[in-house]
């Protein structure tokens, strides 16, 4: 442990941080960004050289999850388990990256120090589930036996980018960056003819531009796709790209060299054709990336409020904010009476978008009349439910849309410091905000003298370290102060006892986004929609078994059904139905006959879930409701910040039943067990985490209590449930021998042309076979009934 | 000024005052483990809850601020269930033995490790003081007993049990060596004179306990010098007479008056019951059908027979294999005698809640190893084998498995009070550690609660290491940090962690080297 470390870089990191405790995270992420780790010796250094305790900066270092204490390998290898990705198998998927790369027990990195696996709570990918990141790569529909073939193509990516082979470079600095992806895919959609398009174009206009073939993005019905990258914070995506727009594009983000100066002027009418769609359509431009509004021309059932202008505006194009209504409620608040502000909001009935749904304007009012001088106003970027990312998107996508309305709730309030806490694992959200408060501050839309006036409203961004409990907002206070995410007990609440023990207000990126347009359109445009005691929309992020997943923004009130078959296209394949997971680990599931439940605030409650933070996963007959239950208490449970007994001790005890359940060891009992300890740890815990952590047992076991009890008989329904199935080969079998050289285990024996036989013994039940069989003929069977035929 | 109910009484107080502090004013006891003055509201243990009658919820009264109006619940079944699930669960985890196994063998309950904790310092007052406390005759039952505590002793899985009779011999004999023998001081006599039938162990144990609490107490006993059965049937290599009558000797010096040769069948037991307040027989097998007792109304909790101010213990009920049973009904034949004289009611004598750690594997076993020293048995099982120049080699290979705060944990006394259940839920055990690397103090991680007082004790302290809150979820811990020792972590003087801890995941020593 006491190897040599840079105590230069460390004492350089501690300057430029801050020696004060509250700069612990700040440190700890320098640290981590300069050694790939925390090496035990830097720590000390900073205790050396700090007011910040031993005790301290272990407890802090070892609470969040971003932080390592052994070094790591050169790529991450990123495997998603969030509830999209989940419910498509990413266990699976972890256990074949770890298989196919030797790392066992509790190792999680190769030999040769090249790959770390790790599982992240999510990608914000759930339409591409299950989904991998490799580096900056990201696989989309991935499956066991492509994890070789993933690691290869990643490999050879780097290989070729490494030794410049595939890639193209003028002399001088490069003014950017264009990749292009050559997997099997894109090549057979044209990416081969494109990149030659491109080369040859570069060349001809003396471009100073990096040609780059890239690992693929998994994104194959888009293909070819093609990534622009121009500076640090400027990506483009463009799909189903044709090498006669090569171009244009190069116009457009490249200033081309002095002989083709004449482009330049053509620059911005190219500019506003792809942005209006008038040119070839055959472009599809994607604003950030190609997560964003991916489905937003088949989802007429949207009104973009917080999402408005989606899938049209630059991100970081201020001017063009400003051209399409952007800071126009700034102006008005900043000519307001606060009080006014404060009253509007009330007025217009919007409520907290991030959780249990407090009424915003009420919490506004309260840090307002405060007799406190200083205030503070914190915007809540700390999404951490798994299978939810709509803030990670408006972060990105509208930027400007969130300061404004930070800086507006900041004014109403009296607050002249407000700070955006935004999770590590959106670093792109991270650098659009920074530009962005960059611009605004040019602009003089923060900072000192605000729209020209003499207001002040200071703003700074808070990285998170990993940690989804920060979401409940005294922990997030606790993160920003430097300390453990630990909640503390409410009351007293941030509003009269926040951070640094000053009034604060915590709002929602969700929130915050929507109050630009409230003010702008006025309270009554927005209280119209929606339903009595929800106004306005909510943006979901729809994934699961459904057809076209993404985010979605819809008006409070519209039904289930309708998300599920309008919005989102329906169930995939010839399945049925089943139920929606709303609100994630705090959620619950509401089954398929609850269908005509109006989507608001009260009626999830009602139905046993919530609108938590507005993830909905779709589930279908396949999905089985005992192992989604155990998901997301394995979930609460990593997450549960350890400080009381119910939470902690609680969560894990009712894991290790349901555990025991889905494993065939339960027992008569093991369900009322549950119940009531579910129980206990909602009526005891600290925390909303604890307190809703039973939510998606609760509502599992209320409308699918015979899935439960079959469970306890050993048998799983869906055919999920590992140790309770078994896979065999029906009479469909063709002989043809896939199984067998597919299976990883060698559990078939290879049997041209006649029935094989599958090993249950040898079985691992990784599915690879079934999935492989080209007749069908692959049954799962839990107590000796087929519960999934073959062509099922 | 706040006013709000508690349990329907009124209270007044001050703004910012917690329910806590409004139950300290109307004297309403509310448990806490978390909670101290010194170091403030902490919120982990949830054992304090309490529950508001408006909105039904149950809420930390440590933490929670008194309102105006406020209507709050302290008792009942809904909140003692609500307390009762947060001890389960802490217990379900909780890695450790109240009480150590060979005194939990032991019939009279003698606190074995102790004992041997202050051999191993050499201090023979407390040495015979802490066998006495329970064993009044440990020269005589040292020689005859079959040891039950050795066949438990966890040392035993290890190489070989610890020879604990046999230091209890030395340690006796030694006692009798010595002019000036040990003899607790008693409770002043407050007139009330017992009768004893039979000089047995039972009779000879219940006459000191009795004389201990203020008795003035008379062994009538039949022959002529005292041992009962003892006496008769074990050979006198083994338990030579002059032990026994040196032991009695004692007994008689403390206050007890014998009258032998007495057969009191002859006189009767009206005539006994009339000239003392209780009696107590204890004459061995076969002396209930001699005085016609009727054993059917019997109660084996007090003690008592049907009749009134009589008592009856030993084999006298029916007949007992070792004699140390007779010795640890004695005892609780003279707490029921005391009670009844001082016309206390009989409480159902419950079990202390006691947490068990179960059969230690291997590795359990090597780390509870360092409690003790690695030697192997010093002398053969021989009468001669152990003597007093040597216990001490003995004793120091006990392991300690008992708690060091096992009389004074406030776990334990809330498990026992609201009759937690440690076995509720099928737990997954971690491994056992100890950290013995303190001066003064011992650490057991798997005995925290993770409540955080010794985590906000630190940052009060100003020390400059310090306890650390570490990780989250069910694998968070409380410890040293950077993987420091707990001696790195805590300078000298900081017994008042061992005092502020409300288990014995941090306690004091005593004498452990």
């Amino acid at each position: 442990m006491n190897k040599e470390i840079d105590i230069a870089a460390v004492d350089l990191i501690v300057r430029e941080a801050g020696t004060d405790s509250k700069h612990t995270l700040k440190i700890l992420q320098a640290l981590q960004g300069h050694f790939n780790y925390l090496p035990l010796e830097a720590l000390k250094r900073v205790c050396e050289t700090t007011s910040i305790t031993p005790a301290h900066i272990d407890g802090v270092a070892s609470f969040y999850q971003q932080f390592r204490m052994k070094p790591a390998g050169k790529y991450f290898i990123k495997v998603c388990v969030g509830t999209a990705c989940h419910v498509k198998g990413a266990d699976k998927i972890y256990d074949a990256f770890r298989g196919k790369l030797g790392i066992k027990d509790d190792d999680d990195t190769d030999k040769d120090g090249l790959f770390t696996v790790e599982k992240v709570a999510c990608l914000g990918c759930c339409m591409l589930a299950p989904a991998v990141q490799i580096g900056d790569v990201t696989y989309g529909f991935v499956t066991p036996q492509k994890a070789a073939g993933v690691l290869r193509d990643f490999l050879e990516s780097r290989e070729t980018s490494d030794d410049d082979a595939g890639e193209l470079e003028t002399a001088g600095a490069t003014s950017g960056e264009i990749r292009i992806c050559l997997c099997a895919s894109c090549t057979a959609g044209g990416s081969g003819a494109v990149y030659d398009e491109f080369k040859r174009t570069i060349a001809a206009l003396g471009l100073k531009v990096r040609l780059k073939t890239v690992g693929c993005t998994g994104f194959s019905y888009l293909a070819p796709l093609i990534e622009i990258k121009t500076g640090l914070s400027h990506i483009f995506r463009y799909g189903r790209f044709r090498k006669e727009n090569v171009r244009q594009v190069l116009d457009r983000h490249f200033k081309t060299a002095s002989p083709l100066g004449r482009f330049r002027a053509n620059v911005r009418s190219l500019l506003e054709r792809l942005l209006t769609g008038e040119d070839d359509e055959a472009v599809t431009r994607f604003s950030v990336d190609t997560r964003d509004g991916l489905d937003r021309d088949y989802c007429r059932t949207q009104k973009n409020i917080t999402t408005e202008h989606a899938g049209e505006a630059d991100p970081l194009d201020i001017e063009e904010y400003v051209r399409t209504g952007g800071f126009q409620a700034l102006r008005k608040v900043i000519k307001s009476d606060p009080a006014e502000v404060v009253s509007l909001i009330e007025k217009s009935g919007l409520r907290g978008r991030g959780g249990a749904g407090y009424p915003t304007g009420r919490k506004w009012r309260s840090v307002m009349e405060s007799l406190q001088k200083v205030r503070f106003v914190i915007c809540n970027g700390d999404e951490g439910d798994p299978g939810a990312f709509m803030d990670r998107m408006i972060m990105e996508s509208f930027p400007f849309r969130v300061i404004e309305g930070l800086v507006i709730a900041a004014l109403a309030t009296g607050a002249e410091e407000a700070f955006l806490y935004i999770r590590s694992e959106y670093p792109l959200a991270i650098r659009r905000i920074q530009k962005a408060l960059e611009l605004c501050g040019k602009a003089g839309y923060v900072g000192a003298n605000i729209c020209g006036g003499e207001k002040r409203v200071d703003v700074s961004i808070v990285a998170g370290a990993g940690a989804f409990v920060c979401g409940e907002e005294t922990a997030l206070i606790a993160a920003i102060e430097g300390k453990r995410g630990m909640p503390g007990f409410r009351p007293p609440y941030p509003s009269e006892n926040g951070l640094y023990g000053k009034p604060t207000l915590v709002n929602n990126v969700e929130t915050l986004a929507a109050v630009p347009w409230i003010i702008r359109n006025g309270v009554e445009s927005f209280s119209a929609i929606g339903t009595q005691n929800s106004k306005g929309t909510k943006t979901f992020a729809l994934a699961g078994r459904i057809n076209r997943g993404g985010l979605v923004e819809v008006p409070m009130g519209m039904t289930l059904k309708d998300i599920v078959e309008r919005t989102g296209g329906g169930i995939q394949g010839n399945n049925t139905f089943k139920a929606v997971q709303a609100g994630g680990p705090s959620g619950g599931c509401v089954p398929a006959s609850e269908g005509k439940l109006q989507v608001d605030y009260e009626s999830l409650s009602s139905a046993g879930a919530m609108m938590g933070s507005g993830g909905m996963v779709v589930l279908d007959n396949t999905d089985c409701m005992v192992d989604i239950s155990r998901y997301f208490l394995a979930f609460t449970q990593n997450e549960s910040c350890g400080k009381c007994t119910f939470c902690r001790i609680g969560t894990k005890r009712m894991l290790e039943i349901l555990v025991r359940i889905c494993d065939g060891e339960g027992k008569e009992g093991d369900i009322e067990l549950l119940e009531s300890l579910a129980d206990r740890v909602r009526k005891g815990s600290l925390c909303g985490l604890g307190k809703t952590a039973p939510n998606p047992v609760l509502s599992a076991i209320r409308y699918f209590r015979e899935e439960f009890d079959a469970h306890i008989k050993g048998i799983c329904p869906a055919g999920k449930c590992k140790n309770l199935i078994e896979y065999k080969v029906n009479d469909d079998c063709i002989g043809c021998t896939r199984c067998a050289q597919h299976c990883p285990v060698k559990a078939i024996e290879m049997n041209p042309y006649q029935k094989h036989i599958i090993d249950a013994a040898k079985c691992t039940r990784c599915d690879t076979c079934r999935q492989v069989c080209p007749s069908g003929a692959i049954d799962i069977c839990s107590g000796n009934k087929v519960v999934r035929a073959g062509h099922g | 000024m706040v006013e709000l109910k508690i349990d329907g009484k009124t209270a007044k107080v001050e703004k910012g005052a917690t329910i806590l502090d409004a139950a300290g004013v109307l004297g309403i006891k509310i448990p806490t483990l978390c909670h101290r003055k010194k170091t403030g509201r902490i919120t982990s243990c949830m054992v304090c809850a309490v529950r508001d009658i408006k909105s039904g919820q149950f809420v930390p009264s440590c933490s929670m601020p008194a309102a105006e109006g406020m209507e709050i619940e302290t008792v009942g079944e809904s909140v003692r269930l609500q307390r009762k699930a947060a001890l389960d669960l802490l217990l379900s985890e909780h890695l450790g033995d109240c009480e150590a196994p060979c005194r939990r063998g032991c019939p009279a309950s003698m606190d074995i490790p102790a004992m041997l904790r202050s051999v191993a310092d050499q201090n023979a007052d407390n040495t015979i003081d802490i066998i006495k406390k329970h064993i009044p005759i440990p020269a005589i039952l040292s020689r005859v007993c079959p040891a039950p505590c050795e066949k438990v002793c966890r040392r035993g899985t290890v190489d070989s049990s610890v020879m604990i009779s046999q230091i209890i011999k030395c340690v006796a004999d030694e006692d009798f060596r010595k002019s000036n023998s040990y003899l607790p001081s008693t409770v002043a006599p407050g007139g009330h004179k017992i009768a004893i039938i039979g000089g047995g162990p039972a009779g000879l144990s219940a006459g000191w306990f009795l004389t201990l609490l203020g008795y003035e107490c008379t062994i009538f006993e039949r022959e002529k010098n005292a041992g009962g059965q003892l006496r008769k049937s074990v050979a006198d290599e083994k338990l030579p007479h002059n032990v026994i009558d040196a032991e009695a000797g004692l007994i008689e010096k403390l206050g007890v008056r014998f009258c032998f040769g007495r057969d009191m069948t002859a006189t009767g037991l009206k005539e006994i019951r009339s000239s003392f307040d209780a009696v107590l027989i204890a004459a061995g097998s076969g002396s209930a059908d001699l005085f016609r007792l009727d054993l059917n109304k019997l109660s084996t909790h007090t003690f008592e027979t049907g009749t009134k101010g009589l008592f009856v213990c030993g084999s006298v009920i029916r007949p007992l294999r070792m004699a140390v049973s007779a010795v640890s009904q004695a005892f609780g034949a003279a707490q029921s005698i005391d009670r009844f004289l001082r016309g206390e009611s009989f409480s159902q004598r419950k079990k202390r809640f006691d947490s068990r750690l179960g059969v230690l594997g291997e590795p359990d076993l090597r780390e509870l190893m360092k409690n003790a020293s690695p030697e192997s048995r010093v002398a053969d099982r021989s009468p001669r084998g152990l003597t007093h120049g040597n216990i001490r080699r003995e004793a120091l290979r006990c392991m300690h498995c008992d708690c060091r705060k096992s009389g004074d944990c406030r776990l334990r006394d809330l498990s026992d009070e609201y009759g937690a259940d440690q076995k509720k839920y099928i737990r997954l055990v971690s491994p056992l550690r100890l950290d013995l690397s303190h001066k003064e103090l011992l650490f057991e991680p798997g005995k925290c609660i993770r409540c955080g007082i010794c985590v906000r004790l630190s940052e009060i302290r100003g020390e400059k290491i310090g306890m650390a809150y570490r990780g989250r979820s069910i694998s968070s811990e409380v410890a040293p940090p950077f993987g420091l020792t707990f001696a790195e972590a805590l300078p000298g003087g900081a017994t008042i962690y061992a005092e502020f801890c409300p288990t014995g995941a941090i306690c004091t020593k005593q004498n452990i080297i």
